[in-house]
């Protein structure tokens, strides 16, 4: 996927949208606006960050989109690192998708993504999980809804990178 | 612990009208729901509240400039070798 500086603005913005549509409370007051920051490189980052109730205000899930784009031919952008987080203090539980560090992880697994699946508060017996690639920050707030709705899986059937 | 989800039929009861209608809904974009097979979905509680208190205001995107590089995998035993088992307080 490769989008211009224009497009980019408003795939953040469609995203923020969409988060806030399934209703994600995003930490911004009403109007204020999202912020994408343009790295010396020329990679542009942003973060949409929020949270989910849980029952009780102080444990609410937290919701977290964030990709950098790096610079792809003419005034051009494409995805290079992303983090989608779900984070659950009620029910201890965190699931989370990642692609950074890619030389690391393909030397080492042969892939360039991985997730985690595991109890923040014990051990997780395995830190590195496959799945494919996340395609976008749309299909990246369905998982995380989807993980929030449903009961916790069995992070034990994930395959685990680990042993590969 | 409330109900995290409705069903397209618990939807079309709050909503007095048809599942069909509430399906139109869905495919239409207008009220999200996540697909669990093919006419069966799952409407998130959050989201049903965010639609019926109206649409969304889409926000505009402000640019700033940094000096550092993002760190997503902070906290992960990346470039180590093999990660030990992930031991949080």
């Amino acid at each position: 996927m490769r989008l211009t500086s224009v497009a980019l603005d408003d795939y953040v913005a469609d995203l923020a949208a969409l988060a806030e549509r399934y209703g994600i409370t995003l930490g911004l007051t009403d109007g204020e606006p999202l912020t994408v920051e343009i790295e010396a490189t020329g990679s542009r980052r942003f973060t949409i960050l929020g949270t989910l109730p849980a029952g009780r205000q102080s444990s609410n899930a937290i919701v977290e989109v964030a990709e950098t784009w790096r610079p792809a031919g003419t005034d051009g952008y494409e995805r290079s690192i992303y983090r989608y987080e779900l984070l659950e203090p009620q029910r201890d539980f965190r699931r989370a998708f990642h692609r950074h560090d890619d030389d690391y992880f393909a030397r080492r697994y042969g892939v360039v993504v991985h997730e985690h699946c595991e109890a923040p508060g014990g051990v997780a017996p395995c830190a590195h999980l496959f799945d494919p690639p996340v395609r976008d920050g749309y299909r990246a707030i369905e998982l995380l809804m989807s993980a929030w709705v449903a009961d916790p899986p069995d992070c034990a059937l994930l395959p685990c990178l680990e042993t590969v | 612990m409330p109900k995290r989800f409705l069903t397209t039929t618990e939807v079309a009861k709050e909503l007095r009208v048809s599942t069909d209608t509430v399906l139109r809904l869905i495919r239409s974009g207008s009220l999200p729901a996540l697909r669990v097979s093919e006419r069966l979905y799952r409407v998130p509680a959050p989201a049903f509240a965010r639609f019926k208190s109206g649409p969304v205001a889409r926000r505009r995107v402000v640019h700033t400039e940094v000096r550092d590089t993002a760190d997503y995998g902070e906290g992960e035993e990346v470039g180590r070798g093999v990660p030990e088992p992930l031991a949080r307080a």
